[in-house]
């Protein structure tokens, strides 16, 4: 706490990451505000809040000297202050400079490292600024920010001193007959209390407060002509139950040496930045001299009340954290060994320690993974803004709404989704939803739903991005393709594989696609990205009902519940939640000419199976019963057939080199507790290669599916499972 | 938010501090946040302290606290110490 161990260079270097940090989410938070004013004007609280989170941009920006911030920010507060205190109505003006000052402090926020602004930054904050002060009309032209005038902040100050005057009280004050407040009465009656700031930290929560002690204070910035000892004196019968700590502010070369200085030339940075006739900031002052270290630490408990709310969160740098979770994953790898020896060893003692070790190993992983896990809804509101923004361009009217917020996925891939998803969503705008005339026209509702869903679903995150505009028209998708020769002109595909062609590379690029399909803009690239993540992505549309696209991405978790089976000597883990069921390989294989590949029946549904030997080539396992797994994946259920099923187990994905990245269907590796390396089956991937190896038209010798294997369906994964 | 909002009245001083708290601790412990105040007739700071410190009492849970229809006495005191009426600090102009 002691500032005085570290030099002011370190202080700032260290606190200032933590207030990028803090300002980035003050501005969220501020965003949000914003957007639920805009929905309801009248609403106070949010105004509140959307004021609390510039005034304490503009605080913390002061203090870390980020001077085009504050000088910014406070142009967007005086906005707000305003239309606080009822002297102006909001107005969509008013809310889109709001708006877009929010966008400005965040770019003069990524910008504070240089030493000098970027000059086309600082000529936006200008005409910004310039904007906000003229919808506010002419009274407050004057406090245009630009370049401080040291001269102007002295003349307005006058012949007065200015003095920072912080008293706080003894906890006997109040039973003693002194209030506080006739202080704060006394001084306004001697002089001008130019700011006052109450110091409310001090109060514990209702609990713990004795309602007659005192636990208040404040601090003033008060000019007034007089001296010291004047000011003492005003206090003079509060000697024993107040402690004063009075500083001169006042800008005048008679004051000394060099701390003082560095005072005002401060005081007037921060005059330049507040109003600047009146408003010196003492706390500015008071954080960069290093002659003022009891300032400093002053303002440090003024800002206690919201270290509060912070001491619930620990600061944890991302890469000691993926070292624990490394450590849990091996810690998982070696218990699952111990367990194996004790059951080898025979011995019950030792078993049920191991089977106690592993219990507690599997609650600490959940836990350390949980670490890691941040929830969507942050990714999420950020389309509030957009989906204003662009329906407003557009002349549009869309309601937002997000479901599953809540819904947790790992803290890398939140930010890695956040483009695809704007990208999606823009879409979504762009080209999905129809004006309100049209709509109307189309006898839908004028204003259009875009929604935005997340959950859970077997070991994966859907995330769903849908609007009810006026879907994809598939007869143009089909020609288009056709014409691109992305689909051979005999070929016949169901609608939802026609619905996946305007991911296809190179049909995003032509443009009249793009105008007459009204879809697939960049969609190759979305797909693309997501599948980066070993995620897929599919669409889903109704002609003039809408368009769901639907990300499925994994928890990226390095450690997964898995089911090990095994062909020959190799060993294959299939994330659980995708294995339906377990049957002996039926009796439809057998009389396949071909026995790797093809179709069985599954209680009257027709899946296809897939051999997971032909899959690297394994020699299968000459005597036993083979059995045949069936898995499931979005619409597709495929059996895959392997030598044994040995159970659940717990799997530590390790990834595979990048080697191995050639590989289809595998998504990493594992140690298995005997120290044998087990495969991890990506199963979507499999799906996709088992139902192309079984294709009809690549493979004429297969009887043709009954109905498209890609269509196969829901019904026959809800009878299996 | 459909919060009830609970009536505060009378004399918020010294002299009554001792009283008022274990009622106001019942609110607060309730998950009252919104309290009309326009029926205080006088209050000094260690009735300010009081809402402050119901205030702090909430923000632990992760609420504010919000004081409606502040009559003059109540605005009054608020503008001196400069707090909102949230409680929270206000570097707002006070001029004399």
């Amino acid at each position: 706490m002691n500032p005085s161990d570290m030099s002011d260079e370190d202080i700032l270097a260290t606190a200032r990451e933590g207030f990028l940090d803090e300002a980035r989410d003050m501005l969220s938070q501020f965003e949000a505000a914003l957007l639920t004013l805009d929905d309801n004007p009248d609403d106070n609280e949010a105004l509140n809040c959307a004021f609390r989170a510039a005034h304490t941009i503009k605080g913390t920006a002061g203090l870390f000297g980020c001077d085009r911030v504050v000088a910014f920010t406070h142009n967007v507060e005086t906005l707000l202050e305003e239309l606080r205190s009822g002297a102006f109505a909001m107005s969509d003006e008013a809310m889109g400079l709001l708006l877009q000052g929010r966008d400005q402090i965040e770019a003069l926020l990524g910008d504070v490292h240089a030493s000098t602004g970027d000059p086309a930054l600082a000529e936006r904050s200008q005409e910004l600024s310039q904007a906000i002060l003229g919808l506010l009309g002419g009274a407050h032209a004057s406090a245009a920010v630009t370049h401080p005038a040291a001269t102007q902040a002295q003349a307005d100050v006058g012949g007065e001193r200015i003095w920072r005057v912080r008293a706080s009280f003894g906890v006997d004050a109040m039973r003693n007959g002194l209030d506080p407040l006739s202080f704060v009465r006394y001084m306004a009656s001697q002089g001008r209390l130019v700011q006052l700031q109450a110091l409310l930290d001090g109060v514990p929560p209702l609990q713990d407060l004795d309602p007659e002690a005192c636990h208040l204070g404040f601090e003033a910035t008060y000019a007034a002509d007089c001296s010291r000892s004047d000011i003492e004196a005003m206090f003079e019968f509060a000697v024993e139950d107040c402690t004063l700590d009075i500083e001169d502010l006042t800008p005048a070369p008679a004051v000394t040496p060099a701390g003082t200085q560095a005072a005002v030339a401060s005081a007037v940075s921060a005059a330049s930045a507040a109003e600047p006739p009146r408003e010196v900031r003492a706390e500015q002052g008071a954080l960069r001299p290093a002659d003022q270290r009891s300032g400093q630490s002053d303002r440090r408990k003024g800002n206690s009340d919201r270290r509060q709310d912070e001491t619930r969160f620990v600061r944890v740098q991302a890469d000691k954290l993926d070292r624990l979770i490394d450590l849990v994953g091996e810690l998982v790898i070696a218990s699952s060994g111990a367990l194996l020896v004790a059951n080898r060893e025979g011995s019950n003692a030792f078993t049920e320690a191991a089977q106690r070790i592993q219990s507690l190993v599997e609650s600490t992983r959940d836990g350390a993974l949980a670490l890691r896990m941040a929830p969507i809804g942050e990714t999420f509101a950020r389309f509030h803004r957009v989906v204003r923004d662009v329906s407003k361009a557009l002349g549009k009217q869309v309601d937002l709404q997000i479901t599953g917020a809540e819904t947790e996925l790992d803290k890398s891939m939140v930010d890695v989704i956040a483009d695809p998803l704007m990208h999606l969503v823009r879409n979504c705008l762009d080209h999905g939803l129809e004006s309100p005339a049209d709509r109307i026209a189309a006898g839908k509702p004028e204003r259009g739903t875009l929604a935005l869903h997340a959950y859970h679903e077997g070991g994966q995150i859907v995330i769903e991005v849908s609007d009810d505009g006026r879907g994809l028209n598939r007869e143009l998708i089909l020609r288009k393709a056709r014409e691109r020769g992305i689909v051979s002109p005999d070929q016949v595909l169901s609608e939802h594989e026609l619905d996946q062609l305007i991911c296809a590379p190179g049909f995003s690029t032509a443009e009249q696609v793009t105008d007459i399909s009204g879809r697939g803009v960049g969609m190759d690239v979305v797909k693309r990205s997501i599948e980066s993540l070993r995620g897929q992505m599919q669409l889903a549309s109704e002609w003039g009902k809408g368009t769901t696209t639907q990300i499925r991405l994994p928890l990226t978790l390095a450690i997964i519940d898995g089911f090990l089976t095994s062909v020959g000597n190799v060993h294959y883990v299939l994330p659980m939640e995708i294995v339906s069921e377990c049957i002996d390989v039926p009796s439809d294989c057998h009389s396949n000419p071909r026995s790797d590949v093809g179709y069985f029946n599954l209680r009257g549904e027709v899946l296809p199976y897939f051999d997971l030997a032909r899959l690297h080539k394994v020699p299968t396992q000459a005597t036993g019963r083979r059995s045949l797994v069936v898995v499931r994946d979005l619409q597709t259920a495929v059996g895959l057939v392997v030598d044994r099923l040995h159970g659940e187990h717990q799997t530590v994905i390790k990834p595979l080199s990048s080697l191995f990245s050639h590989l289809r269907a595998i998504a990493g590796s594992t140690i298995l507790g005997s120290g044998d390396v087990a495969l991890v089956v990506d199963v979507p991937a499999l799906v996709s290669h088992a139902v192309e190896a079984t294709r009809p038209d690549k493979r004429g010798h297969i009887q043709p599916p009954p109905a498209n294997a890609s269509d196969l369906p829901s019904t026959a994964v809800e009878s299996a499972s | 938010m459909s919060q009830a909002i609970e009536h505060l009245s009378g004399e918020w001083t010294i002299h009554h501090a001792g009283e008022l708290r274990a009622p106001l601790l019942d609110l607060v412990n309730a998950g009252c946040r919104v309290f009309d105040v326009s029926a205080i007739n006088e209050i000094d700071s260690a009735g300010l302290q009081l809402l402050v410190s119901a205030r702090n009492a909430l923000m632990l849970q992760g609420h504010e606290l919000a004081l409606v229809e502040a009559p003059s006495c109540v605005q009054e005191v608020l503008a001196c110490y400069g707090v909102d009426a949230n409680l929270h600090p206000l570097a707002k102009e006070v001029r004399a």
